[in-house]
């Protein structure tokens, strides 16, 4: 009997903790809907409030991740920083014939990587660059028919006639 | 549901069960709510003795429609979760 009314009294304290609360939310439900219709300018500044202060929230949650995952973050970098310049070479990919294409990548990914080894990363994606704009001037210029040889020996030709 | 190969005494005794324990919480959810209800009504009177029946606070909050948004709550709150806790209670297999 006494476990009975324990239980009893539990539930009571329970439906008085939830219904008390439910009637604190109803007043102050009131007292906004109220404020609200007296100044409807009070909920544009409470959006407002409440976005920047979830924008600073979300910032703040942002910022303690980078410091949790710094050393993935650094381990990323470092691996993507091994490889050599993505642009430059999807230019010659795009502007040379496939096979001479790939002899030509492998090549100087070989002397990026010793270059990157020699001087740093820096200087090997300076050297990479030129070599492949060079490399792609080249291509250019023999696709459109003004390849330097081609053009010397026209020359010499019509010297010689 | 309950079970037909069961004895009639067994099944009215656990029907008896169920009424009660759907009756406990009936009685309990009233018994929460008219306290509440009470002691909202007597907060309201003693705050209106205090100021006007239609006071206005910063000249825009009502005061009567604080206490009535509050039993309006409840009571809502009551038709829901208190129909639901009933029909709960009714019909989980007593022990």
């Amino acid at each position: 009997m006494s476990a009975l009314l324990l239980k009893f009294a539990n539930r009571l304290y329970k439906l008085l903790k939830v219904y008390s609360t439910m009637a604190l939310l109803g007043a102050l439900a009131v007292i906004v809907v109220q404020i609200v219709f007296e100044k409807p300018i009070v909920l544009i500044a409470a959006f407002m409030v409440v976005s920047a202060a979830s924008t600073i929230v979300l910032l703040w949650a942002q910022s303690h991740e980078r410091s949790s995952q710094k050393l993935v973050h650094q381990r990323t970098h470092e691996l993507q920083d091994e490889r050599p310049p993505i642009l430059p070479e999807s230019l010659m990919i795009v502007s040379l014939p496939g096979n001479i294409a790939e002899q030509i990548i492998g090549d100087l990914r070989d002397e990026f990587y010793h270059l990157r080894s020699k001087y740093g990363r820096y200087s090997a994606v300076i050297w990479y660059t030129m070599q492949c704009g060079t490399i792609f001037i080249k291509a250019a210029a023999l696709h459109c028919g003004l390849s330097y040889g081609k053009s010397l020996t026209q020359f010499q030709k019509k010297r010689s006639s | 549901m309950a079970n037909p190969h069961k004895p009639t005494g067994v099944r009215a005794r656990e029907a008896g069960l169920r009424v009660t324990h759907a009756l406990i919480e009936l009685i309990a959810h009233l018994l929460v709510l008219a306290g509440l209800l009470v002691s909202i009504k007597l907060l309201e009177k003693f705050v209106h003795k205090l100021w006007d029946h239609d006071y206005l606070f910063f000249n825009m909050l009502k005061l009567r429609y604080i206490f009535d948004g509050a039993d309006l709550v409840l009571l809502v709150c009551f038709l829901g979760w208190g129909v639901y806790s009933l029909v709960s209670a009714y019909v989980r297999k007593p022990e």
